[in-house]
């Protein structure tokens, strides 16, 4: 694949504060790529500055093929939406839509064509005379795409559109955003600090600390192989077991608070934590000890609760901690009761290592 | 609750001792008699057919009207781009340009009045209504600045960058976008502009002549504070501009917003 | 962007760009991309301040000039300046009536912002509670046409009001014009809508849930105002107060025409000195002292409740 977008050692800064560290990256042409990141961690202005609305302290931004270092927003064509949508509220949706085409010069019957197809497009048609402040939270997110994507950008950037709207409104959206991208083969930059959108959306996330570009790579690749705690902490809701990886008798475990954790032979010795995700890990009744998993630790149910998708249990380990394991609902799993013994089992290719540095 | 009808009445006790002078003015304004007596001695518009037919007030109005008008267009193009520049022009120049405000802001308006009849005085415009009008301009521009500010604070930051991104060039930005949506901002700032303009007493009475007085001038060296009807019939025509203005900017929806924002 | 910027894939479908507006357009984009290129950046953004800054600038230089006119003596018999010399201040500071004028300025100075404020604040409380839009709207009016139909229009309603032959003289037979009462109400009626316009960000900024907090707890609502309300307006009523001092050391038109001359504030004794008296250089150094008192009160309340606020801690 062709780079559409090759960001290059790119740096930033604020007087004193540091915002970009030497940040490279390269997104591929068609693709669908997050910037994952917590507030402060240099995603928006990375975004900013790929769109020409901020100038880097020092790198090179090229798109598609040509350096568009210094040179302003308004010359290099790409297609943003904002996180407040920024809609003209002095003209209609349709003059919206229609205001790059009209920068453009392009002329009036034409322009309508064209405001009417990204309309469409959005799943919004015939709104072309409704004021902006008519428009509900979803239609409004929409007459944003459109105005971005009627004059037929090679790329979109996204800069946290979807996080002003409730939950189910923003999912529907994710699934809109994947469709429009497989219609239109645009390559989409997307910010966001959702992890779940990311994973949804995304066929390749990066994520951000701090400035700095900590992983890149496909969703499952993250979330299987997390390259710090801080990947791994961002994707789900793991518990971190941190401790030592020794060889004793002929296999490979991670020692932690009195916890040992079987892992597989290739993890490297010394300082690493363990990332237990909910669910991957399995909850065995105390009886039933088939003796099949890597790892499987004896323990009393404190806690559990239903959240829909299936039982959350809290788990007090007879060796000291308590671990959170998630049970999928499902016909054949038993329910287990607060003070039950339990056993909490997983293999090892479960929970990944990940090796500190 | 207790505490906002304890304020609701002493806010009430407020408004009538604030709006009866201004119903009291009218009321004069149409009463018989050459001085004004409680309760009023019958119902007349002979001061206003004399307040129109007098050449002199017409002339002072003309007065009025060119330093109003004038006084809107230097604050116009002298506020528009100032506030638009304001918020991006780097630490120093706004500091001096806050710094030349509150000067402005704190001189007592008969300081400000000497401090221009000085001036003027000595470049040798003493006498020229221009002159009086740019006076004028200056003591009203805080309030147009902060008119035109506000305006800006209420839009969202977001919307010229996202023009920009659109295609549209620092000029279709301007006049496509930042224009259209100050617009409203400008139009009050404008008219509050007028309005303090037109009515402006401490500045005017300094600097102007006996051969061009401007109407509050005019109507306060005629009478010399004597409680006349003709002086009502002036007055009221005041009131009628001030509440027209009014009018235009609730209109524009701006003024509770300007008030209210947080 | 300039018509001729535009991709040629654009520019193959139907154009407008011949059209006149955006021929206007084009050319107002020629102009400032050549701007852009000759001017840097940094002083490009000044640009736009600079008209700004000549009218602002034009009131500093005559402040300046005047500042130059107090340093000289003047003979008044020959109408001309004389050498530099600190002799204006000097007089000043030994003149009888100015001390009476300055007196009775400062005294009014202090009196009149206390009522003021003492209004505002359950007026600016008032206003931003009220849910009818008709009432807020006559609270609105109320503060603000006194203040925008001119000094002489609200003081010759005051006249009307409160003078001979109006209703408050018929009902209670009390003479307000000609003496300090007039004067002062008049001044608080300028006043007022000041103090409101600077309360009413703090007003706004007044968190609610303290108050109902407070009343959980078992206070009053007097108490809830006393101990939970105003501390919390304690910054605005610092800012009022200053900017009431101000505006009541700059009044004019209220001691003239409500006062009848007869209780003359520094203002009106300025003009006398500067053209009544006809004496310039005096009535520069009248009018110095009066920024130097207005600058230096100003400085002093603001600082003042600044430390007021952390003692209470």
């Amino acid at each position: 694949m062709t780079a559409a977008i090759r960001v290059d050692h790119v740096g930033k800064g604020y007087g004193d504060s540091v915002v970009l560290h030497d940040v490279s990256v390269e997104i591929g042409e068609g693709e669908f790529f997050t910037l994952l990141g917590p507030s402060g961690s240099g995603k928006s202005t990375l975004l900013r500055i790929i769109a020409g609305l901020l100038d880097a302290d020092s790198g090179d931004v090229v798109i598609g093929g040509r350096d568009m270092t210094g040179r302003p927003a308004h010359t290099r064509g790409l297609g943003v939406v904002f996180q407040s949508l920024a809609l003209f509220p002095h003209l209609s949706v349709g003059d919206n839509v229609a205001f790059p085409l009209r920068m453009r010069r392009v002329g009036r019957k034409e322009a309508a064509t064209r405001v009417a197809a990204a309309l469409d497009l959005v799943q919004l048609p015939e709104l072309q005379h409704r004021a902006v402040s008519e428009l509900s939270g979803g239609q409004s997110q929409r007459v944003a795409l459109a105005r971005a994507l009627v004059y037929q950008p090679r790329i979109l950037l996204l800069d946290e559109p979807l996080s002003a709207l409730d939950r189910r409104l923003r999912e529907s959206m994710q699934l809109e955003l994947t469709r429009i991208h497989r219609e239109l083969g645009v390559t989409i930059v997307n910010v966001t600090h959702d992890q779940r959108e990311a994973l949804i959306v995304s066929d390749r996330i990066a994520v951000m600390d701090n400035g700095r570009i900590v992983q890149c790579g496909p969703g499952t690749e993250l979330y299987a192989n997390p390259a710090t705690t801080f990947v791994a902490g961002f994707l789900g809701d793991p518990l971190l077991l941190e401790g030592d990886v020794v060889t004793a008798n002929g296999t490979r475990a991670l020692h932690s608070s009195g916890v040992a954790v079987a892992v597989q032979a290739s993890v490297p010795l010394g300082k690493a934590t363990a990332v237990m995700r909910p669910e991957r890990l399995r909850l065995l009744a105390a009886d039933e000890t088939p003796h099949c998993y890597d790892n499987e630790l004896a323990g009393r149910i404190l806690f559990s609760a239903f959240d829909g998708q299936g039982t959350f249990y809290q788990v007090q380990l007879d060796c000291g901690p308590t671990a959170a394991v998630h049970v999928p609902a499902g016909r054949c799993t038993t329910t287990h009761h607060v003070g039950d013994s339990v056993v909490v089992a997983w293999n090892a290719d479960d929970v990944p290592i990940v090796t500190q540095a | 609750m207790k505490r906002i009808r304890l304020a609701g009445i002493v806010t009430l006790c407020a408004l009538i001792p604030l709006l009866a002078p201004t119903v009291l003015v009218v009321l004069a304004s149409l009463s018989q008699g050459e001085l004004l007596t409680f309760p009023p001695r019958g119902f007349t518009i002979h001061w206003y057919s004399e307040m129109f037919t007098n050449s002199a007030v017409w002339t002072a109005l003309g007065n009025s009207l060119f330093v109003a008008g004038v006084s809107v267009g230097l604050n116009i193009l002298c506020g528009v781009p100032a506030a638009i520049a304001l918020p991006k022009v780097g630490r120093y120049s706004r500091t001096l340009f806050t710094v030349l405000l509150s000067l402005g802001l704190s001189s007592p308006t008969i300081v400000t009045a000497f401090a221009y009849f000085d001036l003027y005085g000595r470049i040798g415009v003493r006498g020229s209504l221009t002159a009086v009008a740019v006076a004028v301009a200056v003591t009203c521009f805080p309030f147009m600045l902060w008119t035109v500010l506000a305006a800006i604070e209420d839009t969202d930051p977001n919307v010229v960058p996202a023009a920009a991104t659109l295609g549209a060039d620092p000029v279709e930005q301007f006049l496509f976008v930042r224009l259209p949506l100050l617009a409203p901002g400008i139009v009050t700032g404008a008219l509050v502009v007028f309005v303090l303009s037109i009515t402006d007493f401490v500045v005017s009475q300094v600097l102007t002549t006996i051969d061009n007085q401007t109407l509050p001038v005019f109507v306060y060296s005629g009478l010399r504070g004597a409680i006349s009807p003709a002086l009502g019939a002036v007055s009221a025509f005041f009131i009628a501009v001030v509440a027209l203005a009014f009018a235009v900017v609730l209109r524009l929806g701006k003024v509770e917003r300007f008030l209210f924002r947080t | 962007m300039h018509s001729r910027s535009v991709s040629e894939q654009w520019q193959e479908l139907e154009s407008r760009a011949a059209s006149p507006i955006w021929r206007l357009v084009d050319a107002l984009i020629t102009v400032r991309t050549l701007f852009a290129k000759v001017v840097p950046a940094a002083l490009r953004r000044v640009v736009a301040l600079v008209p700004g800054l000549v009218l602002a600038g034009s009131l500093v230089a005559g402040l300046a000039v005047l500042l130059w006119s107090s340093l000289h003596s003047y003979d008044s018999f020959l109408a001309v300046e004389g050498p530099v010399s600190l002799e204006q201040y000097t007089g000043l500071i030994g003149d009888s009536q100015f001390h009476t004028v300055l007196a009775r300025s400062l005294v009014m100075a202090v009196l009149a912002p206390l009522v003021a404020v003492a209004i505002a604040i359950p007026y600016a409380l008032t206003l931003t509670r009220v849910r009818r839009r008709g009432l807020r709207l006559a609270l609105l009016i109320g503060v603000f046409v006194p203040m925008l139909t001119g000094d002489i229009t609200r003081t010759f309603g005051l006249l009307v009001t409160i003078g001979p032959g109006g209703p408050i003289e018929w009902l209670t037979g009390l003479r307000l014009v000609g003496n300090l009462w007039g004067v002062g109400i008049g001044i608080v009626q300028i006043l007022l809508p000041a103090a409101v316009v600077v309360l009413l960000p703090a007003v706004l900024r007044i968190d609610p849930e303290l108050g109902s907090a407070a009343a959980t707890l078992g206070a009053r609502p007097f108490t809830v105002f006393l101990r939970i309300t105003l501390p919390q307006l304690r910054v605005g009523i610092v800012a009022a107060f200053a900017a009431c001092f101000a505006l009541t050391m700059a009044a004019f038109a209220d001691p003239a025409i409500l006062g009848r001359g007869l209780k003359n504030f520094v203002s009106n004794f300025l003009q006398d000195r500067y053209l009544g008296l006809g004496d310039p250089p005096q009535g520069a150094a009248i009018g110095i002292l009066l920024l130097l008192i207005v600058s230096i009160g100003t400085a002093v309340i603001l600082t003042v409740g600044r430390t007021r606020k952390r003692r209470s801690r």
